[in-house]
């Protein structure tokens, strides 16, 4: 999900039918540049070098936005009756790229574990799974200093005995959805909110090929298209 | 552009500290209770929100490589979502368990159901005042 301004000019973007690194590419109407998607970036054409800002969006259960947007307004189109559904698969990585730093969480651990304390090239980021509906939120877990006015800490966060969010640091509750802390010293303090790729591993590496990768990789059965 | 990590904190950023406390203040008073707390923080994306995402954006953009592109099919061979139509839950039914790409932005919050992004990839939308490309 990008955001489609670019110095001022709001662009509209069709689809070029190739594949770079076997990932999707975007024509822009404006100048015709090719557009890698993983990168938001123009790869060929008079825009090269430059790309679009990525928007924090997600992937979720419908009845799980549902009930966290229940004002939300759906996709249609006239294929709208015919189209497939797409269930849950867990086999891929969370990705998360940050200035020249990059990393791909593997979702089934970061599930099982629903809080993961992390630093990407020096940002302090946590990365949150709801263990039932499986949302993903990431944000930078900086905040400021109650105790140090003015100053910004990095927090801690992990799950408490009722299930909840808290850090460590000040004990406070936070709403995951919202970034927000809901009680406790840092109560009304919104964290940074960081977008993120779901990705197959090896396509988020052959995008950032720096990145490195936490949790266990999932034994992963062949799909359907090989059988 | 590049920030610091401090300025990425939009509390800490540019404000005064006075102004800060105030502002502490407002959300204290503003909220009640912690649910208060949560409904209160709309997804804002003004342009110092914008700023921030935009100071996080990865580097490293690779040099294009034309043995790693292969065009496959025309442009627009998969139709793109150029204008977009949207119903409210209530006229449409989507299995709980199916997934959609959800945004919200400044207070508005659109759904895009895998299925269908399957079909058409791409769409040109405008959420929260925000034109957006959403892509599978």
């Amino acid at each position: 999900m990008h955001d489609r301004r670019l110095d001022g000019e709001t662009l509209t973007f069709g689809n070029n039918g190739g594949l770079y690194m076997n990932a999707m590419t975007w024509w822009d109407h404006g100048t015709e540049s090719v557009w890698a998607q993983p990168w938001g970036a123009v790869i060929r054409g008079s825009r090269t070098g430059q790309s679009l800002t990525l928007l924090p969006g997600e992937i979720v259960r419908w009845g799980a936005w549902i009930a966290d947007h229940p004002e939300t307004l759906v996709l249609v189109d006239e294929r709208g009756k015919h189209f497939g559904r797409q269930v849950p698969n867990e086999e891929f990585v969370i990705g998360v790229a940050i200035q020249d730093a990059a990393v791909g969480y593997y979702f089934p651990s970061a599930k099982e574990q629903g809080v993961v304390n992390d630093d990407i090239g020096g940002f302090p980021v946590v990365v949150l799974v709801n263990q039932v509906e499986g949302d993903i939120d990431v944000y930078l877990r900086t905040a400021a200093n109650p105790k140090s006015p003015g100053e910004s800490q990095s927090l801690t966060f992990e799950l408490n005995a009722d299930g909840l969010v808290q850090d460590v640091e000040t004990k406070s509750t936070w709403d995951v959805d919202r970034g927000a802390a809901v009680s406790g010293p840092l109560r009304g303090t919104v964290l940074q909110q960081v977008p993120y790729i779901s990705s197959f591993d090896w396509a988020w590496e052959d995008f950032y090929p720096a990145t490195s990768f936490w949790g266990e990789k999932p034994i992963r059965p062949l799909p359907d298209f090989f059988g | 552009m590049q920030l610091t990590r401090l300025q990425l904190f939009p509390c800490t950023s540019s404000l005064p500290f006075g102004a800060l406390l105030v502002a502490i203040a407002l959300v204290a008073v503003a909220c009640g209770s912690g649910s208060q707390v949560a409904n209160a923080v709309d997804r804002q994306l003004d342009d110092e929100s914008v700023g921030r995402l935009s100071s996080l954006r990865a580097t490293g953009v690779g040099a294009f490589d034309p043995d790693s592109y292969t065009g496959t099919l025309p442009r627009d061979a998969i139709v793109p979502v150029y204008e977009p139509s949207f119903v409210s839950p209530d006229e449409i039914e989507l299995w709980p368990n199916e997934l959609v790409m959800g945004v919200e932005i400044n207070g508005e919050s659109h759904a895009y159901p895998i299925g269908l992004m399957r079909i058409r990839e791409m769409v040109n939308d405008e959420v929260g005042g925000v034109p957006i490309l959403v892509s599978w």
